[in-house]
């Protein structure tokens, strides 16, 4: 095995070992990717059977506005009647872990990869 | 990777037999008819307990279907088909949108076709067996056509035609709303082939008291309840009859994917895509507006008029989306390039505007203070993008935004910010903007 062939396989290893911390902090559902946190294991039941956690964890509301989609899905989605209670659990933990953000009209462009332009078309 | 080998995943499992992958994780059986459920209460418990809590649709659960809560445990969600520069907006049912430099093409390739689903695609699909049923009550004669007669009883047409999901570019409405996050590229403009929706209704005899179409699809709900349609829209008879409104089996020159309609779908170039019904099954004439799923309450709909952000809307005040609004891309530079200073850039990318053509693209460097028109080509035909370009200047080093802002041939252009908040999140339409630094 080369020196160079090794230290790529270092880096990957390395590489694996960064991922996994990723995926592993503490206050994430390495399953579903929902913030751990009092009422997750509700959310993750009632609506990850119809739909991704995908859906919850892209969008922001204020509790009115989860409170509204839960009624669309009622009504219109086949979702079932929540207890009191549930709904409640629900609401308090998407209504905190996913609030609102005060967007403006535009927000700044946010740029992952800066790169030169190699400018042959 | 040699994980691969000794570890059988739960994905694995299922792939190769979904139904058997119930029986061996969760000693689960369903319900023989229906194929849903669980036969014994004790799958249904293994399988909650793995979850963490009770399955509320536990009767309606589809046999040999991963919980999402597991199906969620991929750290790449590939789908089949497609390229994987794809953004995966949803999972379930799956939505995948395309970023803008991989838009390049002038003809969108399959593979770089957004997708949207609404409900969960039907399986195992034999195009020979496939029918198409026209009824409704403002059709003379109901009848049902095979693929092989559809192609052989009516003319073929072939158009490029762009289609774009109404709620493109929801992720920047504020108040955020909910619903599929997507930024700018659900939108895409392949080449349809198929026969003319007018060809196909007018051999039957449209009433005179036709008003709209509605279609239906072979996508089943995602609660798994049979009494639900996934989605059932239409268009008015106007926007039906039109030449270029398509019932469509292939896409540039070969069957569609399954994940885009296959084997037929309706085209309505320049609307809300989701007028372009996919495994389309059953098409009805009406003497009044269809009222399928998604064509009721507040979707696809803005407010008729104007109104505050976060603001509750009556379903009266609200109006059903039809054409879609002008808009374009700027598919080359992706955004991020760096050039020395002194250099020209050259950019391109495409523009459309509904049912009306563009008739202008401009852009600035310079957050639209000054704008700079640019070279633009007439559409192949009718309600197809068209491809602009330019090359511009850049005054010294430093942090740029190019913005691209079309005109459509009615004279209205894009605006800069965020238009009006609606509460589904739909027709955002801003110009858009990708960062350029000059050092």
């Amino acid at each position: 095995m080369s020196l160079s062939v090794r230290v790529r396989v270092m880096i990957f290893v390395l590489s694996l070992l960064f991922a996994q911390q990723l995926v592993s902090r503490p206050n994430i559902d390495a399953k579903t990717g929902l913030i751990i946190d009092q009422g997750y294991l509700k959310v993750k039941s009632e609506c990850t059977v119809c739909h991704s956690a995908k859906l919850i964890i892209q969008n922001r509301a204020t509790r009115e506005g989860w409170l509204k989609t839960i009624r669309w899905m009622q009504d219109t989605q086949g979702l079932h009647q929540l207890t009191a209670e549930t709904e409640e659990e629900i609401l308090t933990y998407l209504a905190k872990n996913y609030p609102s953000e005060h967007k403006g009209r535009r927000a700044n462009l946010i740029v992952e990869n800066w790169y030169w332009l190699n400018q042959e078309q | 990777m040699k994980n691969k080998s000794i570890l059988r995943g739960i994905h694995e499992l299922y792939r190769d037999n979904p139904e058997k992958a119930d029986q061996l994780i969760w000693g689960r059986e369903v319900e023989p008819v229906s194929r849903r459920g669980f036969l014994k209460k004790s799958g249904l418990w293994a399988m909650s307990a793995a979850l963490g809590a009770h399955i509320p649709f536990a009767d309606n659960m589809p046999g040999g279907l991963i919980p999402a809560a597991f199906a969620d445990t991929d750290e790449s969600f590939h789908i089949p088909g497609k390229h994987p520069g794809l953004i995966v907006v949803n999972d379930r049912p799956v939505s995948a949108e395309t970023p803008a430099h991989l838009l390049d093409d002038l003809i969108t390739p399959v593979d770089k076709l957004f997708i949207r689903n609404n409900g969960i695609p039907p399986e195992n699909i034999d195009p020979a067996a496939w029918m198409l049923r026209i009824e409704g009550e403002s059709i003379e004669s109901h009848a049902q056509f095979s693929l092989e007669e559809l192609k052989r009883k009516f003319k073929h047409y072939t158009y490029q035609l762009t289609i774009e999901c109404a709620g493109n570019g929801r992720s920047e409405f504020n108040p955020p709303v909910p619903e599929g996050q997507w930024t700018v590229g659900a939108v895409g403009c392949p080449e349809w082939t198929g026969v003319r929706l007018r060809d196909v209704l007018e051999s039957l005899g449209i009433k005179d008291d036709a008003v709209y179409i509605g279609y239906y699809g072979r996508d089943t709900h995602i609660s798994g309840k049979s009494s639900l349609d996934s989605i059932s829209r239409g268009v008015p008879m106007s926007k039906a009859l039109e030449d270029e409104t398509l019932i469509a089996w292939a896409m540039n020159g070969a069957d569609m994917p399954a994940m885009n309609g296959h084997p037929l779908r309706l085209v309505c170039g320049g609307w809300p895509a989701s007028t372009s019904g996919k495994w389309l099954s059953k098409i009805v004439v009406r003497n009044k507006i269809h009222d399928g799923a998604k064509m009721t309450g507040l979707s696809y709909k803005v407010p008729c008029h104007p109104v505050e952000p976060g603001s509750n809307v009556k379903d009266e005040d609200m109006c059903i989306i039809e054409s879609m609004p002008v808009k374009s891309l700027i598919t080359y530079p992706k955004t991020g390039a760096m050039i020395k200073a002194g250099q020209k850039l050259s950019l391109r990318g495409h523009a459309w505007a509904g049912d009306l053509s563009v008739s202008a693209v401009d852009i600035s460097n310079d957050f639209g203070a000054t704008w700079q028109r640019c070279k633009l080509r007439q559409p192949k035909n009718r309600l197809a993008w068209q491809h602009w370009q330019a090359e511009l200047d850049f005054p010294g080093p430093g942090y740029y935004e190019v913005w691209v802002r079309a005109t459509d041939s009615a004279g209205k252009m894009q605006p800069m910010v965020v238009p009006g908040w609606n509460p589904k999140g739909y027709l955002n339409n801003a110009c858009h903007r990708i960062a350029v630094k000059v050092t």
